[in-house]
């Protein structure tokens, strides 16, 4: 049944394209008193994302997956590239024009405590996408928040209480309610479950899974938890410093990682397991600086592998590209 | 003989607040060897800080109380020392690291004048000699370039090196026990590898005791020999951790373990624990996972049932096993 789930995914057609996605935040540079330097957090992804696919984004804090997640429904503005969504070149599209396609792009946050109004109780907050939309009557929406709220395990006599009245995990499903609100096509999870005990987790996760499969929903699921996001992706892109250093079905990406950092993120996932021998450092150091990126390979600094060639790797940025059909890791070594 | 570095008995830490009493800590023990790592796990709220705070005698009085138990360091109760006394004992046999370094680094002093505060009041170190010990201390935690670093601000360091740091300060004393609570929970897990690394190649070197606190049961499986599963301000099971994780008794135990995403459990639906963690000033009835279980049982609405020595050989708190053999509990109340 997971099998079929991943076929009939890659068969479907694209939802999204990106193609040499930038984005890069200004900052006064310390250094150099006027000079402006930048925080190059989103450099040259390239992708897509098919219709009912999840594809998840994992990578070390500050590696840019917020980022990617925000630029590409287009909550910042890009730096570069090219954004195609549903068929339309959204890369330029000002606010006016972006409107209408809001209800298509939803987010869903971490923290379900200040994503929340606290001021407006659970069924305004619901019913908040409506009203910015101008949909329906009044006795039209409380209708549609009462079905949402179920449909989220929600129970809807709820619906006049405020945010702080309410856990984490109801929190988290208020905001996925609001989400869904619309039907939309693409929902970026920005990290959903992280905030979130273990037991309560699982609960979101499911809902996550069944909403999905009931709506027909696309996620772009990112998490610095990679058994989370084993779990609920069919692809899998790995982040370094801002570019996408593997991309490839789930399985590929965990048990046959062909890039050296997505190896050494994998080893270094404490396991439950007691007869393999204990969990070792894979790497040394810390992440470089995304101002200034270690010029060729942006793992350079770090890699096991660029013994082997150092000048390459220190000179040459890797592209990604496709060692076997459908995997794709950006090393020189890589295949 | 009684090898234990560390033994607590029946610790009680209650919060006289506004809304009523919280019972953050209630009846609960462990003990610890030399050289030896116990994990504390449990979900946010079980009281895993305030057992940690407790041992340390460094829970916010009032509203918290240490209102009953002891803890046992050598022999000695902790709880009976003066306040000066026990500031001894925090800067010399026990070191703490938090989650947030930068909460317990303190902004304004260089890494190098907070690690050498330490060895200059407790081993009466010069100047100079403080210097060099910070320096070699900040070597063996990993941070490059350790004579530059020495005399860096806190927030000139990235979070990986905050926490090094953080350990180099713990460490400079040769501490007998080393309590870390949550230390790599904001980190990345490549970095999160190595400071564990560093906390068991220290713990070999050294011989320190530690109390590894997490709720990340996959860091307890690989750093600690022994576990302590907490619920709601209670033991759960306590035991070795490679028996508690591979056979669970306890229903709440075997809940944990079975909602955490698996890569060998393929895509099927994730094991769900219904409903929430009671509110501590205002707990169930019974058992207090009794609303959240799925084999509960009539005893276990209206009954509290004690810590006992399953026949599986560990500690569990459960009418399921009630018919084991019996050794001393916890002594219950409320
Ligand atoms: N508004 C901003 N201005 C300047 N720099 C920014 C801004 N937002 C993010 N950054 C920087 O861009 C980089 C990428 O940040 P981003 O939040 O996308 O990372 P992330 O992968 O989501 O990290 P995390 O796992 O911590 O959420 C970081 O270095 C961050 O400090
Ligand atoms: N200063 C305080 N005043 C009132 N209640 C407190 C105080 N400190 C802790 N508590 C309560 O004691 C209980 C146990 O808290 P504790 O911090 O030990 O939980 P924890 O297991 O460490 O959780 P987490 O995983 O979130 O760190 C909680 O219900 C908490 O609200
Ligand atoms: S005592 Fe009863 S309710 Fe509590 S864990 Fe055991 S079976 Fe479940
Ligand atoms: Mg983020
Ligand atoms: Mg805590």
């Amino acid at each position: 049944m997971s099998e079929n789930r991943d076929k009939n995914v890659s068969e479907a057609e694209t939802l999204l394209v990106l193609e040499n996605l930038r984005k890069w935040y200004a900052v006064k540079s310390a250094r150099f008193g006027t000079g402006r330097s930048y925080v190059k957090a989103v450099n040259d992804v390239s992708l897509t994302i098919r219709r009912g696919e999840t594809l998840g984004v994992v990578g070390e804090s500050g590696c840019g997956k917020t980022t990617l997640g925000r630029v590409m429904i287009r909550l910042l503005e890009p730096t570069g590239g090219r954004i195609e969504f549903d068929g339309r070149d959204i890369t330029h599209y000002d606010e006016k024009r972006l409107r209408p396609l809001r209800k298509d792009m939803q987010i869903i946050f971490q923290d379900p405590y200040s994503s929340l109004d606290p001021r407006m109780t659970v069924g305004d907050i619901i019913a908040e996408p409506f009203v910015f939309q101008n949909l329906y009557t009044q006795a039209e929406r409380r209708e549609k928040v009462r079905e949402l709220m179920e449909m989220c395990g929600l129970d809807p006599i709820y619906v006049r209480r405020y945010p702080h009245e309410f856990s984490g995990g109801q929190r988290q499903r208020v905001g996925i309610a609001r989400s869904l609100a619309l039907t939309p096509k693409l929902m970026v999870c920005d990290e959903p479950v992280s905030a979130l005990d273990v037991s309560i987790q699982s609960q979101i996760i499911n809902l996550l899974v069944d909403l999905q499969a009931k709506v027909g929903l696309t996620y772009l699921f990112i998490s610095h938890n990679l058994n989370v996001v084993y779990h609920i992706s069919n692809r899998i892109a790995v982040m370094y410093l801002g570019y996408v250093v593997e991309l490839a079905g789930r399985e590929d990406v965990y048990f046959h990682a062909a890039h050296p950092y997505t190896q050494a993120l994998i080893k270094s996932i404490p396991k439950i397991e007691f007869d393999a021998p204990p969990l070792r450092a894979q790497l040394k150091g810390d992440l470089p600086s995304p101002v200034n990126l270690p010029p060729g390979c942006p793992f350079s600094s770090r890699c096991p592998r660029a013994r082997r060639d150092r000048r390459r790797c220190e000179a040459e940025i890797p592209l990604l590209r496709e060692i076997s059909p459908g995997h794709h890791a950006a090393c020189h070594f890589a295949g | 003989m009684n090898t234990n570095l560390l033994d607590v008995k029946n610790l009680c830490t209650y919060f006289y607040t506004d809304e009523g009493v919280v019972y953050a800590l209630d009846g609960v023990s462990f003990s610890v060897k030399k050289g030896e790592t116990l994990g504390i796990v449990g979900e946010s709220g079980s009281g895993k800080s305030v057992a940690a705070l407790s041992v340390m005698r460094l829970v916010q009085t009032p509203p918290g109380k240490i209102v009953s138990g002891e803890v046992l360091m050598n022999g000695e109760n902790l709880l009976k020392l003066s306040g000066k006394e026990m500031r001894a004992v925090r800067g010399g046999k026990i070191a703490m690291i938090f989650q947030e370094p930068m909460t317990a680094l303190n902004p304004v002093y260089t890494i190098g004048s907070q690690i050498m505060e330490s060895p200059r009041i407790h081993r009466g170190l010069s100047r100079r000699q403080a210097r060099r010990v910070a320096i070699e201390m900040l070597e063996k935690v990993g941070i490059p370039l350790p004579e530059k670093r020495v005399d860096d601000y806190p927030h000139q360091l990235s979070g990986g090196m905050r926490q090094r740091a953080m350990i180099a300060i713990a460490l400079c004393c040769n501490p007998e026990l080393l309590i870390c609570d949550e230390p790599t929970t904001a980190l990345d897990v490549t970095i999160q590898a190595q400071i564990l690394e560093l906390i068991n190649d220290l713990k070999k070197e050294m011989n320190t005791s530690v109390l590894m606190i997490t709720h990340d049961l996959g860091v307890v499986a690989q750093v600690s020999e022994n576990v302590l599963v907490m619920y709601a301000s209670k033991v759960m099971e306590y035991g070795g951790v490679k028996e508690v994780f591979t056979d669970p008794c306890h229903p709440y135990t075997k809940a944990l373990l079975e909602s955490m995403p698996a890569v060998e459990s393929g895509r099927e639906r994730l094991h769900v624990i219904e409903g929430m963690v009671p509110s501590l000033s205002n707990r169930p009835e019974g058992c207090l996972f009794h609303p959240r279980c799925e084999r509960r049982m009539e005893i276990c609405k209206t009954l509290r049932p004690e810590l006992i020595m399953a026949p599986a050989g560990r500690w569990v708190r459960c009418w399921l096993y009630a018919s084991g053999p019996r050794t001393l509990g916890s002594i219950e109340r409320g």
